[in-house]
């Protein structure tokens, strides 16, 4: 059976706590339940979640849509934003997690990515190291989000094409990217029989494109 | 507990400035900043080792149960219940069976949270217990023994003053559900209460009931977030809660729409044809995949096939099958116009000119095996002459139509599977094939080692990636000679061409199509069709489309399937 790998990795640094966060929860939760009503991603979908702050957490490892459990997303109260680690702990689930066509192995259809970030990677070094790493783990798609006023959207552009920004860490525009979220895999499920990047659906008007 | 008074104040202000600071640091963007803010967190660190502990909320989780003080029950189940016209009704069509893992996942101690842990805290025991708003409610299930654990995989965390009014009921996640699939979870060492002391306020949904043994159980029936509270027997205090979440059936979520009648290049959503010559019967179905029918959107595949008239004994058999690309455009056009184009052009080079291949196949008084090998070359050229051409003809046609469109042949692209087949007159067989993309190409008999596979399904690191017919560079006469394949028998059993929308469900790894089982099960999965067909019954072409109705799921790809059937033979029926 040939499943559609997604993986979300959610800033949870210190400057995520309070209703950023809150939001992310109820983003997650209400992604997880719009996508149970697609019968594409529900029959297709295999979804994890990484977190990352000062630590990198595989919250959910990659797991069949209506099996997943989706587990508390909690933020330190303070702490820098690791995400070249968060990179290089995806590289490594991706390269055990997602199967290439061989013989006797189904090929998965091309993992997508999604990205939200508030800041930038305080491992900056480690972040651009690792970056050709990523583009080399055959997502079909890597979507950033640039969340609030301190997220570096050309920062975030060097592993994430497509980027979109919001402008503020306001609970409804953090909910919007969920949705948006929920909007792209599910027609990444449905782009089937292709070999062309998948279509993202036009991002509602509080994410702005980046171009 | 401490108590915050026993610790200096101006060190939690420190604490709070460093904090401060950080976060400014942190999020300000700059390399440099930022990377001095990661050596505060250090600085951080002490200090906050020196602070008494900070009040968190009482949460507590591992991978199958949490406690949380968050989204109140009753909303999440007046949703479920209020709202049913969301939750689609189930279809009761042969659930697979569905095991729950529940001594893995759900056999789990509580933290020290209750009256009967002589661990428990006493300022934490007493405030677990909370007044609930829904506790007039009635018990609605009657109360039932919960099994001891019978083992423990949470460690108990140690509860944090936790701020007295608030305390909502604690949550414990069951193992997800399907709609119409059979389920079972252990409630597992509920609180270690045993089970006629619980009563619970919420009835389990629909189809699931809890059995003596203290086990969640039966087929759910309605999609939906559930929660089912519960206390113990003569408390008023509601005091957990179980959630379960209960997927739909994605069977009743599919569904199928008409495709669009007025598109320059709409077909039908399904297509079938049988016909017969005086020794084989050939079928073919295509049929729109649940994807494109869930849409609205078009049948990607096509099929073409030309078999000689009822009496001629050593007529040519021309076969095809094409997958439109689910990512081009037109690409259902470009599998319609290269099967039309291959069937029409090998009609003209093979039965409209008398001599040619035919004659050189009668004349080779070898045995067929014999002949396969000891004349390869002769075969090779003569198939490359044939088919070649045709797939040249072919491939021209759909760029015609680009052009005229004024778009590139990539908006046309589309795999292409093709078989000429005849029985000389020396009463062998001889198929010879040309194969671009996924699918197949395979013959089977049941008296066989191995099955015959006429050349290797091109499948990219990832799924749906294939190469296509369409951009293939016919000038290069190695491409396509490394695409041609033939063989001479005596006899078989089958020969099946088809899309990916079949060998992808049928053939799950490209390995199985070169084994013998993997055939064997096929050829009893469409046994019914083959044993209707081998006669040559009327109506085997509708019992085709109706076999390739079965369900597979993430398998929602267009199916075609064509298979010839020598007269002669008779297929085993194991």
């Amino acid at each position: 059976m040939r499943r559609l790998p997604v993986y979300l990795l959610l800033d949870t640094s210190g400057s995520m706590r309070g209703e950023p966060i809150e939001a992310v929860r109820t983003g997650v939760d209400m992604l997880v339940g719009m996508l149970r009503q697609d019968p594409y991603a529900l029959e297709t979908v295999w979804l994890s979640i990484i977190t990352f702050d000062r630590e990198v957490k595989v919250l959910l490892p990659l797991t069949a849509l209506d099996t997943a459990q989706i587990p508390e997303i909690t933020t330190p109260e303070s702490g820098p934003t690791h995400l070249g680690d968060a990179l290089r702990v995806l590289c490594r689930e991706v390269r055990r997690d997602v199967a290439r066509n061989s013989g006797e192995t189904k090929g998965d259809w091309r993992p997508l990515l999604f990205i939200m970030t508030d800041g930038s990677p305080s491992d900056i070094a480690l972040y651009r190291e690792t970056i050709p790493e990523v583009h080399s783990c055959g997502f079909g798609m890597i979507v950033g989000c640039a969340a609030g006023p301190k997220a570096s959207v050309e920062i975030l552009s060097e592993v994430a094409q497509p980027t979109v920004r919001l402008d503020t860490l306001e609970a409804s525009g953090l909910k919007t990217f969920f949705t948006w979220v929920s909007a792209s895999v599910s027609r990444g499920s449905q782009s089937q029989g292709t070999t062309a990047t998948p279509e993202l659906p036009p991002p509602p008007p509080e994410l702005l494109m980046v171009v | 507990m401490v108590s915050e008074s026993e610790k200096p104040l101006s060190l939690e202000r420190v604490h709070q400035s460093l904090v401060a600071a950080q976060r400014e640091l942190e999020t300000s963007g700059q390399g440099e900043l930022v990377e001095i803010s990661a050596h505060l967190e250090v600085l951080i660190d002490r200090v906050k080792s020196h602070l008494p502990p900070v009040q968190e909320p009482v949460k507590i989780q591992n991978d199958s149960i949490t406690l949380t003080n968050e989204t109140p029950p009753e909303v999440v189940a007046s949703e479920a219940a209020t709202n049913p016209a969301v939750l689609p009704e189930p279809e009761l069509l042969l659930p697979p069976i569905y095991q729950s893992e529940v001594e893995e996942t759900i056999l789990v101690e509580l933290p020290a949270a209750t009256a009967d842990a002589p661990s428990a805290s006493p300022e934490s025991a007493p405030s677990l217990v909370p007044a609930h708003p829904e506790v007039t409610n009635e018990p609605e299930a009657s109360p039932a023994v919960v099994a001891a654990p019978t083992r423990q995989t949470v460690q108990p965390t140690p509860l944090k003053a936790p701020p007295p009014p608030m305390i909502k009921p604690k949550s414990m996640r069951l193992p997800n559900g399907n709609a119409t699939r059979a389920y079972s979870a252990a409630l597992g060492s509920v609180l270690k209460i045993p089970l006629e002391r619980l009563e619970f306020l919420d009835p389990w949904p629909a189809g699931l009931s809890l059995s003596e043994q203290g086990s969640v159980a039966g087929t759910p029936e309605v999609a939906g977030e559930y929660v089912v509270r519960w206390r113990r027997v003569g408390e008023s205090a509601v005091e957990g809660e179980f959630l379960l979440t209960i997927n739909a059936d994605p069977r009743s979520l599919w569904k199928d729409l008409p495709s669009d009648r007025s598109d320059p290049f709409w077909k039908e959503d399904s297509d079938k044809k049988q016909g017969g010559s005086a020794v084989a019967n050939v079928v073919a179905a295509s049929v729109r995949g649940r994807s494109h029918a869930h849409v609205g959107s078009f049948r990607d595949d096509d099929f073409g096939m030309h078999l000689p008239p009822e009496d001629d004994s050593n007529g040519w058999h021309l076969l095809c099958v094409a997958d439109g690309a689910g990512s081009a455009k037109s690409s259902r056009r470009g599998s319609q116009v290269a099967c039309n184009v291959i069937i029409e052009k090998l009609k003209e080079l093979l039965v409209d000119s008398p001599e040619g291949l035919a004659a050189e196949l009668d004349a080779r008084s070898r045995e067929a095996e014999e002949s396969e090998k000891a004349d390869s070359a002769f075969w090779t050229r003569t198939l490359y002459h044939v088919l070649g051409t045709a797939v040249g003809h072919a491939q021209a046609a759909v760029r015609k139509e680009a052009d005229a469109l004024g778009v590139s042949i990539k908006e046309f692209s589309t795999t292409l599977l093709v078989s000429i087949v005849r029985r000389t007159t020396k009463n062998a067989w001889f198929v010879g094939t040309y194969w671009v993309g996924d699918g197949a190409i395979g013959m089977w008999s049941p008296e066989w080692a191995a099955p015959k596979l006429f050349g290797e399904p091109e499948t990219g690191e990832y799924a749906g990636q294939t190469t296509f017919f369409t951009s293939e560079d016919l000038s290069r006469a190695e491409t396509v000679q490394k695409r041609l394949r033939y063989t001479l028998v005596q006899d078989f059993g089958f020969l099946a061409l088809m899309t990916d929308g079949i060998s992808d469900p049928k053939f799950p790894t490209e390995q199985m199509l070169k084994m013998p089982a993997a055939w064997a099960t096929f050829q009893e999965d469409i046994n019914a069709v083959l044993t209707a067909l081998a006669p040559g019954q009327p109506n085997t072409d509708q019992q085709l489309l109706d076999w390739m109705d079965f369900w597979s799921a993430g398998n929602h790809d267009d199916r075609t399937l064509l298979l010839l059937v020598p007269r002669a033979a008779e297929v085993e029926t194991n």
